[in-house]
């Protein structure tokens, strides 16, 4: 198990010191967009590489990986390549101008054009970046790793070319904590956000629960009750190191960031009822938002840090309400229906994504805005629970039923394209999504 | 027809206060029945002292029993209450609504809330502006220094953003946004974090919209603004209107409290403890009361 953590580590550091070796040049680019229209793009390149005869097509791999990341993002409709009049495949790099005019004909906006190469013991990714219809070159990346990391050097490249045509990041190289139940334990596991390359971060075949990163990235809090009580420990992803940050008599649970990572909101039943408090990270500066013998659990902050989304039964069932950081301002969102929970508010701070029972038959995701009005509703299949937001605010994960038991799914943040991502014929739960 | 609009939604609030009246009913037997159990409670206490263990320990089991069943009680109230606030609050924006209606509906430059608005800005929707008007005098929203706001294009205003245009501008293209929707507007951009654009939209709510059901709220989202801003004295100065003009909404603690901290933050201890005193005395059982000893007690 420790030769797994430290492998776990090594590849996190590893990926994260992927060095670009040439660095982009800034051009400016319009791109006319609406929410509904996508950037038509077109990738080319990526002949054929075999790392041993008869061994699988990386450059294949990777071309699908890149299609895939831009397609998930909203943000681009990816051209088949048998709609392009030349073989995608077949341009190579230091040729791919020649086929912007055939590309500015069919309207695509953007060309990505690829090349997997092979220097040492490295595999050497290199991207390039064109506005089609100007005709210009946008700029270029390369990335090196072994193997195992190609997918997430695909990944960083997509994130290049969300971020140099639309100026937002990207989040194919984001990856998902979540809660995994086997006959012996819960473990936290983390994903990639495809639900690729998943990873143990826990193996203390106890119970561990509610993974939530922090802003950063950086650490992970999560309860567990490896020594008995349900305490709050935080997990450096850099370092391995974790520390116990909250171990008071009763519940520690339900975590929660702020955005600027410098507070963590829980839940603690340590004076009667299971109430709300805030706390600096490492567990100093306790102090109490909400009071009473009920619960308050999943804290979930406002993108600006002073509001507080949380599920209490102080009305007599589980509601969504919502208090201000200082403890004060106190209201309810949530009326229609007997059971809301979960709240979790979007990073662009202007939806709250909840579950409810409203429906009848099992519970469902739901949008609402941060004053309770303009509810709709997300999924149908199952019941759909534990919905997270991408850094992006332009998807969610969630647990849904729908295959049977508990897995982890994804779906854009207008309920479209939900995907099914663990397949590890265990009970997945409690999805997190990273920065 | 707007006179029976008016009278279902007066129907409606009617409903809606009979529903409240019974809640009340609720309320008064709930405390009632708390009395009797501290009655209870008194005379098991003074038993206690004579009576054999057994006893004591069966009385005290039925108590905290009954404890519990009042605890469930008090939250399924307390649960109806805000339900009830929450329809109220609804049907006060219809009224809103259709008073805003009838209004357009008659052609008459009245607010929503009736009053006439000599030397006041309208919402008229037909009403075409002067040629070549950008703003009209009086119409046109304070910025947070007290001077006009710049031209469109310029400073806080956004095309994209309704409320955000000054209100001169919305009245020359004649389209001014619903009040739900200037509100909402100030709101999700509260929780962004888009401060400006917020206090824009929560002034242009408060000018245009003055005799709503939501302007004791926006008068205290324009001054959170202020506050998350941590521009406290604008802060103390918008929380006072909120404190002073709707002295009954229940957004009136958590106003006062805020002033006491915005006090406090400005280095002004002997005007934050005086607020916080205020509020203690005003709302002796109130949450913000209980935080607002706490935090005299850190000073």
């Amino acid at each position: 198990m420790k030769a797994l953590r430290r492998s776990f580590l090594v590849f996190l550091v590893l990926v994260g010191g992927l060095p670009p070796v040439s660095g982009w040049t800034q051009v400016d680019i319009t791109v006319t967009r609406t929410v509904i229209q996508r950037i038509p793009v077109a990738v080319v390149g990526l002949a054929p590489f075999h790392l041993e005869s008869g061994g699988a097509d990386l450059a294949a791999q990777a071309s699908s990986i890149l299609m895939d990341d831009l397609e998930f993002s909203m943000i681009f409709e990816v051209l088949p390549p048998s709609f392009l009049p030349f073989e995608a495949r077949e341009v190579q790099l230091g040729t791919e101008e020649e086929v912007l005019p055939p590309l500015n004909k069919l309207k695509v906006q953007a060309m990505v054009a690829a090349e997997l190469t092979m220097r040492g013991n490295d595999l050497i990714l290199e991207g390039r970046v064109y506005n089609v219809a100007r005709g210009t070159f946008l700029g270029g990346k390369r990335y090196f790793g072994d193997v195992k990391a190609l997918r997430t050097m695909v990944h960083r490249l997509a994130d290049e070319v969300v971020l140099r045509l639309t100026g937002e990041r990207g989040i194919a190289a984001t990856r998902i904590a979540y809660a995994s139940k086997t006959k012996r334990a819960t473990e936290l596991y983390l994903m990639d956000y495809d639900g690729r390359n998943s990873v143990l971060v826990t193996g203390n075949r106890s119970i561990n629960l509610s993974p939530r990163f922090s802003p950063d990235g950086r650490l992970l809090a999560y309860t567990s009750y490896r020594d008995g009580n349900p305490d709050l420990y935080l997990l450096n992803l850099e370092t391995g190191r974790r520390d116990k940050v909250s171990a008071l008599p009763g519940l520690n649970i339900s975590p929660a960031w702020s955005p600027d990572g410098r507070w963590l909101a829980l839940s603690l039943s340590k004076d009667g009822g299971t109430n709300l408090y805030l706390m600096r990270r490492m567990g100093k500066g306790l102090r109490r938002l909400t009071n009473g013998i009920g619960i308050s659990v999943s804290a979930s902050f406002s993108a600006n840090g002073r509001q507080i989304a949380f599920t209490s039964d102080r009305g007599g069932s589980p509601q969504i309400y919502v208090i201000d950081i200082e403890g004060t301002n106190l209201h309810r969102l949530s009326f229609k229906g007997g059971y809301n929970a979960s709240p979790k508010w979007s990073p662009r701070g202007d939806k709250i994504a909840f579950i409810s029972d409203r429906g009848g038959g099992g519970f469902q995701i739901y949008l609402m805005s941060p004053d309770g009005s303009g509810v709709q509703q997300m999924t149908t299949l199952g019941s759909n629970e534990d919905p997270a937001w991408s850094p992006d605010g332009r998807h969610l994960v969630f647990m849904s039923t729908r295959g049977g038991k508990k897995d982890i799914y994804l779906m854009h943040a207008d309920g479209s394209g939900q995907r099914r991502l663990t397949r590890n014929g265990f009970i997945n739960f409690a999805p997190d999504w990273s920065p | 027809m707007s006179r029976y609009l008016n009278c279902s939604l007066l129907v409606g609030v009617a409903l809606l206060t009979s529903a409240c009246v019974v809640t009340q009913e609720e309320f008064r037997s709930l405390q009632q029945d708390v009395r009797g159990m501290r009655v209870e409670l008194n005379a098991i206490a003074k038993k206690g002292g004579v009576s054999d263990g057994e006893e004591w320990g069966t009385s005290a089991t039925d108590m905290v029993a009954r404890l519990e069943e009042l605890s469930v009680e008090t939250r399924m109230i307390q649960g109806k209450l805000e339900e009830n606030s929450h329809h109220l609050s609804e049907l006060s924006q219809r009224l809103d609504q259709t008073e805003l209606k009838v209004a357009r509906l008659r052609g008459e430059p009245v607010r929503p809330g009736g009053t006439s608005v000599a030397g006041q800005p309208a919402i008229p929707s037909t009403v075409p502006p002067p040629p070549g008007a950008t703003a009209r005098p009086g119409v046109s929203t304070p910025s947070p220094t007290g001077q006009p706001l710049p031209p469109s294009g310029q400073g806080l205003t956004s095309p994209q953003h309704p409320a955000a245009a000054s209100p001169g501008q919305q009245v020359m293209q004649g389209s001014m946004p619903s009040p739900e929707k200037v509100y909402r507007d100030g709101l999700s951009d509260y929780t962004k974090g888009n401060y400006d654009l917020a206090i824009q939209s929560f002034k242009t709510y408060l000018t245009f919209f003055p005799k709503t059901s939501l302007v004791p709220n926006a008068q205290y989202w324009l001054a959170e603004s202020y506050y998350s801003k941590r521009e406290f004295l604008r802060a103390i100065r918008e929380f006072d209107k909120l404190v002073n003009k709707y002295p009954e909404s229940p957004k009136v603690p958590s106003a006062m409290l805020k002033q006491g901290y915005a006090y406090l933050e400005l280095g002004e201890p002997a005007q934050g403890q005086g607020v916080l005193r205020e509020l203690v005395a005003k709302f002796p059982r109130s949450r913000e009361a209980r935080l607002a000893q706490d935090r005299m007690e850190r000073l």
